[in-house]
């Protein structure tokens, strides 16, 4: 069942377009990472999802119910967390999920112990009598992904939630992520940390000027045949290149220096007999490297991007 | 007690304002400004202390003890009390705490009245605490049998105060909304026009009213006490009429931020309440509309100005969120009435009442013993309602689809442009001709028989402004050509505009 089911979303800021007919469904229970250059639109876009701007024209649907019909429905079943949150400074951590957790109704029995939970999951217990304004900014993001968390909703939308965390912080956003997949919450996060996002996410969702690029289930991509290769050839030349090319199976995508980045859709044993007839056709090879189905791999096979092996995605 | 088990006070929005705003030692503070000036002024004071501390000789002495108490209570409530109200959602916005309560399950009313009454609770402490305090300053220097007076005198004082916070609170909501429409992201609103209106409003009532019954500050028995007016036939003493005003606008300032609270949690919102406000208030009005008198009509024609003004004021407000307009024009187009009904603008919503108040002036215009004709009054009525309408459609071709920038520069050069430099241009072109135009004005409205001709010149003049020249041709037609084009010019920038962003596949 559709989670999340977006049809022909178009968003305008004044004097611009931001959306462009965006149509797209996120299965229940799925961790999606919204990926894309600055500027593409995935904030606008998680907004309208989460019910907190009008669209020009479309429709999103949360769990069956129309964002535009009933936002405040749709509020009670999603949790976002902006990426520019605000904490009340000068409120205690528990004080600041005890106002949530009372903003969002919950029973007055409900509160207390709601509230400790949370203090726990998100490991905040040890600082839960500081202020806000004194925490660090790791624990300013796991106080924020609390207070979205409060009413433990269906559907969680965090965008650029790992942004100013350091490695530690970071390390504990993945195991809470891990955790409420494992509880079957419905997550969109968005980030621009594509080997972090691989950890948990099922599903990517590729953002490019206000369009959706490409939308692929991560363990599909997994399971395809085709594995990104990348040969080095001492003193690569056009020479070298129409015999890389006339091998069965092989395309060369990119060259860049010694070393072709290629798409190779044959088996282990193919690509053993492939190697030594390139040797054979004294192609001076000095290295092969097969990538694994990364994220990134998926990233760049959709937006067409060069992988600078940094690790970032944009 | 522990905050474990513990339910908020009023709403939760309120629970967090006390936690903020008060400390023991706050609470502590609260009294010591009342109380040291009672000691200075009264005599609680005793043995030695007495003759350094109290100035107070009689009973008489206590005048300026209610008086400086008044004075606090003012500062406190009014002033201090009108910038926290107009600070609670620039907080909220720039703190980037707002889509956390947009985002949760709190309604309107207890976000409404969590904000303004949670913002404001430390001034209302120091108001509260001042007020007893007052109570005995005012009774010992009146004598006991003014205790009734003394309260009526906190009643006001307590109502200015409540009245000009929540002025400036709705100001700051309209800002923000305002301000959301014109950038689509800024939504920061402003502080310092909300307070000044908010002290504004609070200090009319404070001083207008309070001051004026207290006889702490006035000895003159209050001119509305003993005045009498009628409303809808019914006589009733003013300070009854002003009370039920008091009210009346309370109730809608509260309601208005109620409805933009509304909105900013994305309830759906039609323009239903607006009209009801707009209705209310001219049947409020019309109450006190005297038709026994000759300028039976005239009242009605401030009326009209009054319908009118509203109207323009929101419509220049309303003129960049052309994201709605869009809305609107595809929900036209779809012929979906109910989205056509919620994207529709406050000043479309107020025109029907505009021109109802332009009916029911021409039909209680005398037939006779006017300065001004029937039909120049009409006209000039109709010039003024068309003016209005090709300022706001000009203004909406300058900023509807733009950036939201330069927004003020924008609407300073229209007008400077349209009243100013264009009408001076033509003066120049005309020399010798000079026109003593105020006093013919003003002429038209006083009661002397027989119809005045309108100077030569004003009958060129009608391009630029409004005026009571007499027939259609000469008042109306100019205007109406330049609403017409303007009008034009609008939805053909709109049509380039929606071709240039319209839906694209991808």
């Amino acid at each position: 069942m559709a989670m999340i089911s977006v049809e022909g979303l178009n968003f305008d800021y004044p004097g611009s377009r931001v959306l462009h007919d965006v149509s797209f469904t996120i299965a229940e229970g799925s961790v999606t990472a919204m990926v894309g250059p600055n500027g593409a639109g995935k904030t606008t876009l998680l907004r309208c999802i989460a019910g907190l701007e009008h669209p020009h024209s479309g429709r999103v649907a949360i769990g069956g119910t129309d964002v535009a019909e009933d936002p405040r429905r749709v509020h009670r079943m999603t949790g976002y967390l902006s990426d520019f949150f605000g904490l009340y400074e000068g409120l205690t951590v528990r004080q600041c999920l005890t106002h949530m957790a009372w903003c969002h109704n919950l029973p007055a029995e409900d509160v207390g112990p709601r509230v400790e939970a949370l203090l726990a999951e998100t490991g905040i217990a040890h600082m839960q009598d500081k202020k806000a304004a004194a925490l660090s900014r790791g624990y300013r993001q796991r106080l924020g992904i609390g207070l979205a968390l409060v009413h433990d909703p269906a559907l969680i939308i965090l965008d650029e939630p790992a942004s100013g965390m350091d490695p530690e912080a970071r390390i504990a956003l993945s195991q809470h992520i891990r955790l409420l997949r494992k509880r079957g919450k419905t997550m969109v996060i968005s980030s621009h940390i594509l080997n972090e996002l691989e950890d948990y996410c099922t599903d990517m969702l590729v953002i490019q000027h206000g369009r959706v690029a490409q939308h692929l289930r991560l363990s599909e991509f997994a399971a395809r045949p085709t594995r990104i290769l990348r040969i080095g050839v001492l003193g690569l030349g056009v020479a070298h290149l129409d015999k890389l090319m006339a091998q069965p199976m092989l395309t060369v995508v990119t060259q860049e220096g010694d070393f072709a980045d290629c798409e190779y859709t044959g088996t282990l044993q193919d690509q053993q007999k492939m190697l030594q007839a390139l040797l054979a056709q004294g192609v001076p090879v000095f290295s092969l490297s097969a990538s694994g189905h990364t994220l990134q791999d998926a990233y760049m096979t959709a937006t067409g991007a060069k992988s600078d092996k940094g690790g970032g995605g944009s | 007690m522990s905050e474990k088990k513990m339910r908020y006070i009023f709403t939760p929005e309120f629970h967090r304002y006390i936690w903020l705003k008060f400390s023991p030692f706050r609470l502590l503070a609260g009294p010591v400004v009342p109380v040291l000036w009672l000691m200075l002024c009264g005599n609680f004071a005793s043995g030695p202390a007495r003759e350094i501390l109290t100035v107070a000789r009689s009973p008489g002495d206590f005048a300026p003890a209610s008086g400086g108490l008044m004075a606090f209570f003012f500062i406190a409530v009014a002033i201090w009390g009108c910038y926290e109200a107009a600070s609670a959602l620039r907080d909220e916005v720039k703190g980037n705490t707002w889509d956390f309560l947009r985002m949760s399950s709190i309604s309107p009313w207890p976000l409404v009245a969590g904000k303004l009454f949670g913002a404001t609770s430390y001034t209302w402490y120091l108001g509260l605490v001042t007020l007893p305090f007052f109570l005995y300053a005012y009774v010992a220097d009146h004598g006991a049998e003014t205790l009734g007076e003394a309260l009526q005198v906190a009643g006001y004082m307590v109502a200015a105060g409540v009245i000009g916070q929540a002025t400036a609170f709705l100001a700051s909501f309209i800002d923000m909304v305002m301000l959301a429409g014109r950038t689509g992201k800024n939504r920061v609103p402003r502080v310092i026009g909300p307070f000044i209106l908010g002290l504004v409003v609070s200090s009319q009532l404070f001083f207008g009213l309070a001051v004026q019954v207290g006889r702490a500050m006035s000895a003159r028995p209050a001119y509305f006490l003993h005045h009498h007016v009628t409303w809808y036939g019914q006589q009733t003493v003013q300070q009854a009429a002003m009370t039920a005003g008091m009210a009346f606008a309370l109730f809608w300032l509260l309601f208005g931020a109620y409805r933009m609270a509304r909105a900013e949690l994305m309830y759906r919102v039609t323009p239903v309440v607006w009209m009801l406000f707009l209705a209310s208030l001219l049947g409020f009005l019309c109450g006190f509309v005297q038709p026994r008198l000759f300028y039976y009509y005239m009242q009605l024609f401030g009326l009209f100005i009054l319908s009118l003004g509203i109207t323009y004021g929101v419509m220049i407000l309303e003129a960049s969120d052309g994201r709605k307009y869009a809305r609107f024009s595809d929900a036209l187009r779809a012929g979906d009435w109910r989205r056509v009904f919620e994207n529709m603008h406050k000043w479309l919503a107020g025109l029907p009442f505009v021109l109802a108040m332009y009916v029911m002036t021409l039909t209680h215009v005398p037939e006779a013993g006017l300065h001004l004709s029937f039909e120049a009054l009409g006209c000039f009525m109709l010039a003024l309602l068309l003016f209005a309408l090709r300022d706001g459609l000009v203004i909406h071709m300058a900023l509807t689809g733009g950036d939201g920038k330069h927004v003020t520069f924008k609407l300073l050069f229209y007008y400077v442009l349209a009243y100013l430099l264009l009408p001076s241009v033509q003066m120049a072109a005309s020399p010798g001709r000079a026109v003593d135009f105020m006093p013919w004005f003003f002429s038209l409205f006083s009661y002397v028989p027989g119809h005045v001709e309108p100077p030569p010149l004003l009958r060129t003049m009608t391009f630029y402004y409004p005026l009571p020249v007499g027939s259609f041709t000469a008042a109306v037609l100019p205007v109406l050509g330049e609403a017409l084009l303007a009008a034009g010019l609008l939805f053909w920038r709109l049509g380039r505009k929606r071709a240039e962003s319209g839906p694209e596949k991808s």
